[in-house]
């Protein structure tokens, strides 16, 4: 009996599988469903209005907020779509760009980053009373030929907010960053 | 008959086998550890037909030295469990190698894949337009009407500028040693030199101050691109015979792939217009020389010259080492020879044949699993404040094609992940490993249909059976 006990007891030790977290799905510049990401409940979204023109650039394709009480985290997603392989922005440009926006920094960081097949780097900066953490990804160049149209873009996803709730934040921030990935898988180069 | 039946069953010949047994494991490790290739041991050892015949005969041993109690008793129950376990165990590993799969995947962050290489295997990926798109298939190379033959071993070159000794640039004839090429209206020398330091002679020809190009040659088939116009400066591209540089592919390499150089030349004519528009508001033709040279370089333009790129393989001796043998497969498809290397990893170029309307890569064999593995992020884990990497994950999207049912998980080292049915993935490579550019996996794949059906209730059987033999016979007799 006590085998028999024993047996049950080693076949149900097995960690139950984890069900895939739903993923929000968030539109291109074409408003096309073309990426999705893994959003906290508590983020307050701002999807752009129906009615506004995304053609320019300078206008984010997504934003969301964070509640705080010594200001509000906003962060703001941003898409270039190119035709040529050349006309991209460099991710050292977008980071270049953010350093002159923070003034006199007190802190900056730079690092590579890579996933869900796009590369580029994060940017972390701190002045008095502003902090960002921001990425500028790049559709990995294995990856452009593989992909048409609005999905071949690259991206940026900026959060700028005080820099104590950034710091509570900033991991929250980091977890949504590394999920944004195209919907549609990319063809094995 | 009666005397080998129980020979076959009999204490004698199971020693027999484990002696066969215990030295060809000693034959494999001496030759593995002489020649440090697994595969080349296993080839005399345990993928041989003589390891095969030993595992039957443990079989026949196994389950005739049982049948040897008939007719059966209450007292030979343990006896009985033991033997069927092991007959469990040993059938289950005939399963295992007949009918599973041992395998790889290769994943790139981004992409996913529901095919497992199967290592050791050599077969043709064919891939074709249609109205559906493009459509994969596979063929065992060996089966291929088309197949020449196989070089069990060679080496992999890329051709570009130089191909049979004569400059080949898309658009012009070949030319052989020096040649003269008109760009727009500009006149440019072409010459062709073998040489292992081909700055030395760039600069000797750009102090000529004539518009050359010079394309190189060293003793490994690698070249060198310089264009030596006028101006300052020489245009230089390097295209190394041994690796892929940059390239351009045609209809998706359908009708193959070229390798670029960007040059500048003289707009003469919109030289000429920028001096006339100068001339205009200034009268003065003093300088005039000087004026046109000026213009000449305000107004170059940079064009782009292509050549077509294209596979040399080389027969070398086959390695003992027989991990590192490359095969070459010739093949005749539609009437012109094509060679091909193997791609290990199924990656690497699809090369175009029968005129356009395929695209080829021989490779290892691939199963399709009934799970499609999508890679999120790969990542190296470091110890604090150091490049000491202490881990590597990677987190997959997990869909079942049979359900649709998606699960997330974080792989990472001696951390498996196993399906319901009995498909295990672990990751067994990262690289580059920083995230300087896209990661790519490996992944271990192994699938075992008989591991909970039979290999495993049979070790527990035999288990059981050894332990009632030792501790329990006083219940059975």
């Amino acid at each position: 009996m006590r085998w028999i006990f024993l047996l049950c007891l080693l076949c149900s030790c097995a960690a139950p599988e984890e069900e895939a977290p739903e993923m929000q799905t968030i539109p291109g510049r074409d408003r096309v469903e073309t990426y999705r990401a893994k959003i906290p409940e508590s983020w307050i979204k701002s999807p752009p209005s129906e009615k506004e023109s995304l053609a320019d650039t300078t206008k984010p394709i997504y934003q969301l907020s964070i509640p705080c009480k010594e200001g509000d985290i906003i962060i703001t997603v941003h898409n270039f779509p190119t035709e040529k392989f050349e006309e991209r922005i460099p991710a050292e440009a977008q980071a270049a760009r953010w350093r002159s926006q923070l003034g006199e920094a007190l802190v900056t960081e730079v690092r590579p980053q890579s996933f869900g097949g796009f590369c580029g780097l994060r940017f972390d900066g701190e002045a008095e009373n502003l902090a960002v953490t921001a990425w500028a990804m790049l559709l990995a160049p294995e990856h452009y030929p593989q992909v048409e149209g609005g999905r071949r873009a690259d991206y940026t996803i900026k959060a700028v907010g005080p820099p104590s709730a950034m710091g509570r934040h900033r991991e929250e921030i980091a977890a949504f960053a590394r999920s944004f990935e195209l919907i549609e898988e990319i063809p094995q180069p | 008959m009666k005397r080998l039946y129980r020979f076959l069953g009999s204490l004698p010949f199971a020693l027999l086998l484990i002696s066969f047994s215990i030295l060809i494991v000693i034959l494999g490790t001496v030759i593995e550890a002489k020649t440090e290739s697994h595969k080349f041991a296993a080839s005399f050892t345990y993928n041989s037909p003589a390891f095969a015949a030993v595992l039957a005969g443990f079989f026949l041993n196994i389950l005739i030295s049982a049948l040897h109690r008939w007719p059966f008793k209450k007292r030979h129950i343990p006896f009985l469990a033991t033997h069927l376990g092991l007959l469990m165990i040993i059938g289950g590993t005939l399963i295992k190698i007949y009918f599973g799969i041992q395998g790889r995947m290769i994943l790139v962050e981004g992409s996913g894949s529901s095919q497992v290489l199967i290592p050791d295997s050599y077969a043709l990926l064919i891939e074709e337009r249609t109205s559906h798109g493009i459509v994969s298939r596979q063929a065992p190379i060996h089966a291929l009407p088309e197949l020449d033959g196989i070089f069990p071993h060679g080496k992999e070159r890329y051709g570009t500028w130089i191909k049979e000794g004569k400059v080949e640039i898309a658009g012009l004839k070949p030319i052989a040693g020096y040649g003269a090429v008109m760009f727009g209206e500009e006149v440019w020398k072409v010459a062709l030199e073998k040489t292992d330091a081909p700055e030395k002679l760039a600069e000797k020809y750009h102090a000529e101050k004539e518009p050359v190009l010079l394309i190189t040659e060293d003793k490994e088939g690698s070249a060198t691109v310089f264009a030596c116009g006028k101006e300052e400066g020489i245009a230089k591209e390097s295209y190394p015979a041994d690796r892929l540089a940059r390239y351009i592919s045609y209809d998706d390499g359908f009708l193959g792939y070229t390798v670029p150089f960007k040059m500048r030349i003289e707009d003469r004519q919109a030289a000429l217009k920028l001096v006339g528009d100068y001339l205009q508001k200034n009268s003065d033709l003093s300088g005039l020389d000087m004026l046109m040279e000026q213009a000449k370089k305000l107004t170059s333009k940079e064009i782009v010259l292509e050549t077509a790129l294209r596979p040399i393989h080389i027969p070398e001796e086959p390695q003992v080492k027989l991990e590192e043998n490359r095969p070459i497969a010739l093949l005749t498809i539609a009437g012109k020879q094509i060679s091909l290397a193997y791609e290990r990893n199924g990656t690497g170029l699809k090369w175009p044949a029968n005129g356009g309307k395929w695209r080829i890569r021989f490779q290892p064999e691939y199963v399709e699993i009934p799970y499609r593995l999508r890679l999120r992020d790969a990542r190296r884990l470091c110890y604090p404040g150091t490049g000491q990497p202490f881990s590597y994950e990677a987190d997959i999207l997990v869909t079942d094609l049979k359900s649709g049912r998606q699960i997330e998980k974080t792989l990472s080292m001696n951390h498996v992940y196993e399906t319901a049915e009995g498909y295990r993935f672990y990751l067994s490579g990262i690289a580059p490993g920083d995230e300087t550019s896209i990661e790519r996996i490996q992944l271990a794949v192994n699938y075992d249909p008989a591991r909970w059906r039979l290999t495993y209730p049979g070790a527990l059987l035999a288990a059981l059976g050894a332990f009632s033999l030792f501790w329990l016979r006083r219940f059975f007799s």
